[in-house]
Order: C-alpha cells, then sequence, then structure tokens
C-alpha cells in the first residue's frame, strides 16, 4: 500500500488495471487488487456468493425498510450484539444478520427485527473428540428458534496456542438431541477426515435466533483428540438406549422400528416401537446381534395402539429386554398385527 | 396440585395432582370435553397452558380417551408430551369418530432421556390380592413406589361368573396407603373393528380398587384386561 502526497494526486480515485486509488481522510491510497493464493474451497465459494447475494438485497430494500436497518443498526452500536460493542451502519446489520440465517438456509429477511435479540450462551456439561466420535452433552436449546453454530479447525499439534482464525462452520444449525450434539459425520464432511488422536482442536459454539439472525456470545472450547472427556475426565458411555440396529429380525416381521431408553429413578423405560407382524403369533422375539447392559433386563408392560384390522384397539404390550434377546408381546386388551407401541412406565418382573 | 390456565380445546379448567423433579414429571388428571366443538376442531394439537413446570421438555408418554355412548364407552390410547414448561400437549387422534364428550385421563410419567448412566431397578413391590377378588384372577401385579409417586401395573382375567354393570370393589395389600386417583380400566375388545377397545372407570385409593362396573360389552370369560397407571402420592408431592 503507497500514501502519496496529497498536492500531487489530490482528487486522484478509481482503478487502472491492478491499482485503486481511493480517497481516506484527504489522503490519496493507492492499493494493489489482492489475489488468494488458495483455491477456495466450495463452502468458500458459496459463503462468497450468499455474501454478495445479500449485499446486493439491500439496494432492493424500500426508503423504509432502509430507514428500519439503519435505525436497528443504531440501537445495535450501544449494545454487545455479536460478543462485542459494534458500530454499524444498516447495510452493515442487514448483511450480519442475513449471511448468518442465510447459513441456514432461511430465505432472506428484509424488515428488520422490531427488537434487539438477547441471545443466550451455550451451556455444556461436558465433551469428547475421540477418532470415532466427536460429541458434546448437556447443551439445552433455549427455545426452539435458537440453533447451535458450530465452528471447529482441523488438528494442530500439541504446541500450537492459538488457531482461532482456521476454525471453520461445521454446522450453522444444529439442534441438540436431549442435549447431545454428535458431529463427527458432519466434520468429517467438512474437513475430510476424522479427528487425530493427540492432536488438538479448537472449537467455538454460538446460538443463532433463526428468526432474526442475532447470535449469541461465542465460547470457544480446546480439546485434545483422546478417549476422555474435557471436562470431567470421563470414559464416553453411550445413552441407555435399545434400537432395531441391535436386533436380528424374526422371519414373521415385516416392519420394525424400535426405541427403548431407560431412565435412571425405579427403571423407568421409554418406549416407541412400530411393528407388523405376519404370522399367527401376537408378538415377535429374537437375539440381539451385541449384547446390551444399558436396559435393566426383565419385562415392561406398556401400550400398543392397533394401526391395522384393528385400528385403535389397546393392546396391553409386554416389552421384554434380555441382555442377549428381544421379546414384544401381545397380553391383554386386544392385539392388532399392525401397531405402535409407546409410554413410559417402570421395570415389572425379571 | 395445580390448576390449568387455558386450553385450546374447550376442557374448562382442568386440575392436576402433580410430582415434579427436573427430570421427571408425573400428572394425574380426567377432563372431558366436546370433540364436536369449533375450539376442538380447529386444533391441531391439543394444548394445555398450565402455570411453570420444572421440566422444559419431555418424551412422548401416554393418556388416554374415552368416549360416552351410554354402557358401551370405547377408547384409545394418546400420545402426550411436555413441549415446554408452561405447555402439556395431547395428540389429537384422527379417524376415531366415537360419540363424545370426551374424557382423557392423564395417569402419566413424563421423562427427559439421554441418560447416560449406569440405571438400577428400584422401589418394587410386591402386592397381593384380597381374599374379596371373586371372578378376578391375576396375570400378574406390580407395583413400584418412590418417594412422591407410584406405579401399579394390574394384569387381570375374568371369569363369566361376573355379572355386568355393578359396582365392584377389591382390597390388596402391599401398595402404598397415601394414593386416591382416577384411572382407566382396559378391557378385552373380541370384536375385529375400529372403535379402540372397551374402558371402564375405576378408582385407586391406597388398596382398595374400585371398578364401576364392567360394561355389557365386554366378553368376561378368561378374557385379559388391565390397568397400567402412575399415581402421585399424597395430596401434593414437588421434590
Amino acid at each position: 500500500m503507497i500514501a502519496l502526497p496529497s498536492i500531487a494526486f489530490d482528487g486522484f480515485s478509481g482503478s487502472a488495471k491492478d491499482v485503486t486509488a481511493r480517497n481516506v481522510n484527504g489522503r490519496t491510497i493507492l492499493s494493489v487488487k489482492a489475489y488468494s493464493k488458495q483455491i477456495a474451497s466450495p463452502a468458500q465459494i458459496a459463503r462468497r456468493t450468499s455474501l454478495s447475494k445479500v449485499s446486493r438485497a439491500y439496494k432492493n430494500l424500500t426508503d423504509s425498510q432502509m430507514k428500519a436497518w439503519e435505525s436497528l443498526a443504531e440501537r445495535m452500536k450501544s449494545t454487545s450484539i455479536f460478543g462485542h460493542y459494534a458500530d454499524l451502519t444498516g447495510h452493515n446489520a442487514f448483511v450480519r444478520l442475513n449471511t448468518q440465517l442465510q447459513m441456514t438456509g432461511a430465505s432472506i429477511l428484509y424488515d428488520a427485527p422490531a427488537t434487539l435479540s438477547s441471545v443466550p450462551y451455550v451451556r455444556y456439561e461436558d465433551y469428547w473428540v475421540m477418532g470415532d466420535r466427536i460429541i458434546f452433552t448437556g447443551i439445552e436449546q433455549p427455545e426452539d428458534k435458537y440453533k447451535l453454530v458450530l465452528k471447529m479447525s482441523a488438528g494442530q499439534s500439541t504446541g500450537v496456542s492459538s488457531a482461532w482464525n482456521k476454525t471453520v462452520v461445521i454446522s450453522p444449525s444444529l439442534v441438540p438431541d436431549w442435549g447431545d450434539v454428535d458431529v463427527l459425520e458432519l466434520y468429517t464432511s467438512v474437513l475430510g477426515h476424522s479427528p487425530i488422536e493427540g492432536q488438538k482442536y479448537f472449537i467455538e459454539m454460538y446460538w443463532m435466533d433463526s428468526e432474526t439472525g442475532f447470535t449469541g456470545e461465542s465460547i470457544r472450547l480446546v480439546a485434545t483428540c483422546g478417549p476422555k472427556s474435557n471436562v470431567h475426565e470421563d470414559d464416553f458411555r453411550e445413552r441407555n438406549i435399545l434400537t432395531e440396529d441391535n436386533m436380528v429380525y424374526d422371519e414373521t416381521l415385516t416392519e420394525l422400528s424400535y426405541d427403548v431408553e431407560a431412565i435412571s429413578g425405579s427403571a423407568l423405560l421409554y418406549v416407541n416401537i412400530d411393528f407388523e407382524i405376519s404370522g399367527y403369533v401376537m408378538g415377535v422375539s429374537g437375539n440381539l446381534k451385541k449384547e446390551q447392559n444399558v436396559i435393566p433386563t426383565g419385562s415392561y408392560y406398556t401400550f400398543g395402539r392397533g394401526k391395522g384390522d384393528r385400528q385403535f384397539s389397546i393392546s396391553h404390550m409386554e416389552v421384554r429386554v434380555g441382555s442377549d434377546s428381544y421379546q414384544i408381546a401381545g397380553r391383554e386388551g386386544s392385539f392388532d398385527k399392525k401397531a405402535e407401541v409407546f409410554g413410559v412406565v417402570c421395570w415389572a418382573r425379571r | 396440585m395445580f390448576n390449568s390456565i387455558s386450553n385450546n380445546f374447550g376442557a374448562g379448567v382442568i386440575q392436576f395432582k402433580d410430582y415434579q423433579s427436573e427430570k421427571l414429571t408425573i400428572l394425574n388428571a380426567m377432563f372431558s370435553f366436546n370433540p364436536d366443538s369449533g375450539e376442538y376442531q380447529a386444533a391441531e394439537i391439543l394444548e394445555i397452558k398450565i402455570p411453570n413446570l420444572k421440566m422444559k421438555k419431555s418424551a412422548v408418554t401416554a393418556a388416554f380417551v374415552v368416549s360416552s355412548e351410554e354402557n358401551y364407552q370405547y377408547g384409545t390410547v394418546l400420545k402426550t408430551w411436555i413441549k415446554d414448561a408452561n405447555t402439556i400437549c395431547i395428540e389429537k387422534i384422527e379417524g376415531w369418530n366415537q360419540p363424545g364428550p370426551w374424557t382423557i385421563y392423564i395417569n402419566a410419567a413424563y421423562v427427559k432421556l439421554g441418560c447416560r448412566s449406569a440405571v438400577e431397578v428400584t422401589g418394587t413391590l410386591t402386592p397381593a390380592i384380597g381374599s374379596d377378588m371373586t371372578g378376578f384372577r391375576s396375570n400378574g401385579f406390580y407395583a413400584t413406589a418412590e418417594p412422591g409417586w407410584c406405579y401399579v401395573c394390574f394384569r387381570f382375567r375374568t371369569s363369566n361368573s361376573l355379572e355386568h354393570d355393578k359396582e365392584l370393589v377389591f382390597h390388596f395389600t402391599g401398595l402404598p396407603e397415601d394414593t386416591d386417583c382416577n384411572v382407566p380400566i382396559v378391557f378385552m375388545n373380541a370384536s375385529v373393528d375400529k372403535k379402540g377397545s372397551p374402558i371402564g372407570h375405576a378408582h385407586i385409593k391406597g388398596n382398595e380398587l374400585t371398578i364401576y362396573g364392567i360394561p355389557p360389552h365386554v366378553y368376561t370369560s378368561n378374557d385379559g384386561h388391565f390397568i397400567n397407571v402412575f399415581m402421585v402420592r399424597g395430596s401434593e408431592s414437588t421434590e
């Protein structure tokens, strides 16, 4: 960048080939057009396209819409909205909020949000970065409209103390599954490989209001890839779930989705099963592919609702869970060969 | 105990007996509404607005809905869940066209999923049938009692010596004495139809079970019926 004496080039501005001149505070600044040496990734290209699309959209706003964005920007100046005190124009505010929304696939917000949105912090219990799992636990979504934005770096050597400028968006719209945010697949699809044991990872997370694009303050975490969690140094333990993935199908079974989960407190069991059988027996049984020890073995009785010839009929269903076997059987009430079985019940018997 | 603030299906004020912790909510309620009302017809999901619960969201659990045809009540099971700290949701069932008013029984446990700690069986009881339980035979009685709540699962067979439409009172041993709850009893439906299952009204107070008549359309010979409910203990129990 070259600063020239204002006497010689007063009023000079514009571009010629790769040189651009502009006047800043009475001085003319010449700069050479910058070219990136790196090839842009598809994600970078998409983001640049989105930025330019959003930026262009501002020009099509009506005067009153622009005034509303200017007014919002004024209010944002005095409030820490993006983690620091902002100095924004209406255009800045429009681009900032809408690029966040564009990341989630939402359409452009033309009308400025009427009020400033105070977006909460991300709270979490623990997190693991392992070769076969990247998971954050205990993340409570404050409201349905808040989506979690997660950024991570590629693996760095343990001597690196800061790589925050190397984080990329792994996902802009995560929704915790009962507190779990499990992102290995997303991470691998964005960065091309899974985490490597012993390497260091830089992580940023914040909530985004999916209705307005406002974001909360980012929390920054550092993890070393390994089997222990990064807060409590615990080994990873799966949830107490048994699903159809672990089941050998009975030959009479034409359809099965099976999801049961044990909850502490007197061995409560959440049951969500759909099945259809073709045989004459009022139920189905089989083996598990892999032995389970997360659900107390025994019988639980819950409710089946007919979906076939006896639609709406209620059957009292015995859901029997063994260490290496399963059984779903109609006991009392009226059994339908096609039914959904659901409810939360207590352990009943061995 | 708390009352609902409002609902979107015309049920009036609903009184709930509750046990609450951050991970478990037990609710008991019984209320009626008219399924032909404009409010019910307009609703996509039945929503009951309530004062703040400790639990902000739950997994799906089960409630019962019962029709009102005189002496021939049929019912089915509905999904219910806590949507947020101020809203209990109940599935609006499509295609079940039994006459109203309909009565909903909530005797349910609402839980949060995502548990990773080891789960142990605790609080189990061994209830037994009293000598007065003539005409009913057990397929298995199970119960669990914890501070603030109790779970009972009664599996019956009936004999054809039972008279229909007669109030039946039975006694157990081994259950906690501090329960007092309206519950549905589900009977077997021998016919193949899409009416649901015959459901009767029953009441559990401590170790006493009252069944307010076996409906005439219930075939009593050796068929299986059941009660499967969570009950709040005491008049109000909040952890």
